[in-house]
């Protein structure tokens, strides 16, 4: 390696940059043999150290985070204190969609197809809301919504706990002809979207702060239309 | 999201703008129109997004203040140090952020996201909008010039 070469290459080095192998070998060869790059190095290693450890690193003041979340009219303490938590709320909510979607999708899907593989897809196995949905008692800390959908052709078969990511989750399982329906029920953030993935369609919407997911190989206008379903046979 | 990343956020800008209230107001300003421009974010990683939308601020709003007052460049809350109160200084605290405010923009701004924020160069990248390989170019400069700058009054002491 040339002095030219290893120049150009030293700061991708120093900053972990530097990933091919052969490269980094090649560098800290030169370096061991060439005092004068060496000392070059020594320099820059000196130079970022002191930026870091000594340029003052300007810390966001109080008030500007009040800014930011307040709104900008000036209003009755208590308007001010709930503006602010649903301007958090909003920003925390967007992040949690925006980073988690695809998480969540995956997360979902892979629940689904553990409950069609493991045959585990209740535990309690009943086609009556009356015995599913009381089952979930003291088992959750939320009480999922269990329409009874057999009218718009979607028997219920039953219900089992699971878990979506870290979160506890109700799972109820409804059928459309041959093709199995997991509703998994949960706290998460409030999102009204249908996707695909691998394969499956998802739909998903939030009522009174529960997000509910109907995961299927069903098709998408299907599953749309069991979601509408279930959607309204929830308000009865 | 503006919230989690809001120092990194201020950060940027009251090193891009040199003062406290501007630093403030486009903070303020970017937080806005990142929540409006929301759903153009894709990826996972807000952060680069975010200080892009910080460091676009910055600039609109240094291209604001070079219109109106042209001749305006540093003087900011003190007056800049002499030459020779340069020369005096060690390697110490504040000799090291006068070299940084004394960069041009394109190297501190490199220089802030690299060394206090401890961006990658894909992170740098897309923050300033530029290839990786001219992050580097960049920073190396960036890094040269400091060293000037430094090893002069660590000469003259």
């Amino acid at each position: 390696m040339t002095c030219r070469q290893c120049l150009q290459l030293l700061g991708p080095y120093h900053d972990g940059e530097l990933t091919d192998v052969e490269r980094v070998v090649e560098l800290e060869e030169h370096l061991e043999a060439c005092p004068d790059c060496s000392r070059r190095f020594e320099e820059l290693k000196a130079v970022s150290g002191a930026a870091r450890q000594q340029a003052p690193y300007y810390t966001a003041p109080p008030e500007l985070a009040r800014r930011i979340a307040a709104p900008r009219r000036s209003a009755t303490p208590w308007r001010w204190a709930a503006a602010l938590t649903a301007a958090a709320a909003i920003v925390a909510i967007a992040l949690l969609i925006r980073q988690g979607q695809n998480r969540l999708s995956g997360d979902l899907v892979a629940d689904h197809v553990r409950s069609l593989q493991a045959r585990h897809l209740f535990d309690v196995a009943s086609s009556s809301r009356h015995t599913v949905k009381p089952w979930f008692q003291g088992k959750l800390d939320f009480s999922p919504s269990v329409p009874d959908l057999s009218g718009a052709g979607f028997p219920l078969l039953g219900g089992r706990l699971d878990n979506v990511g870290d979160r506890p989750a109700a799972a109820l399982v409804y059928m459309r002809a041959r093709h199995v329906i997991n509703v998994f029920v949960f706290r998460g953030p409030s999102l009204e979207r249908a996707d695909r993935l691998d394969g499956f369609n998802l739909a998903e919407w939030s009522t009174e702060g529960l997000t509910y997911a109907a995961v299927s190989d069903l098709n998408q206008p299907e599953l749309v239309q069991f979601a509408h379903a279930f959607r309204s046979g929830s308000s009865d | 999201m503006v919230l989690r990343n809001l120092d990194a956020a201020y950060n940027l800008a009251r090193w891009l703008l040199g003062n406290d209230a501007d630093a403030q107001d486009a903070v303020q300003e970017s937080s806005i129109r990142a929540y409006e421009a929301l759903h153009t974010f894709r990826g996972s990683d807000p952060k680069p997004w975010l200080l892009s939308i910080v460091r676009n601020q910055c600039r609109n709003r240094l291209r604001g203040q070079a219109r109106l007052i042209p001749l305006d460049e540093g003087a900011g809350e003190a007056p800049g140090p002499s030459p020779q109160d340069m020369a005096i200084r060690s390697w110490e605290g504040e000799s090291v952020r006068d070299a940084i405010e004394s960069l041009p923009l394109e190297y501190r701004e490199a220089i802030v996201l690299r060394e206090l924020e401890d961006m990658s160069y894909k992170q740098i990248a897309e923050v300033a909008g530029i290839p990786i390989g001219t992050v580097m170019s960049r920073l190396a400069r960036a890094r040269n010039l400091l060293r000037e700058c430094l090893s002069v009054s660590e000469e003259a002491k």
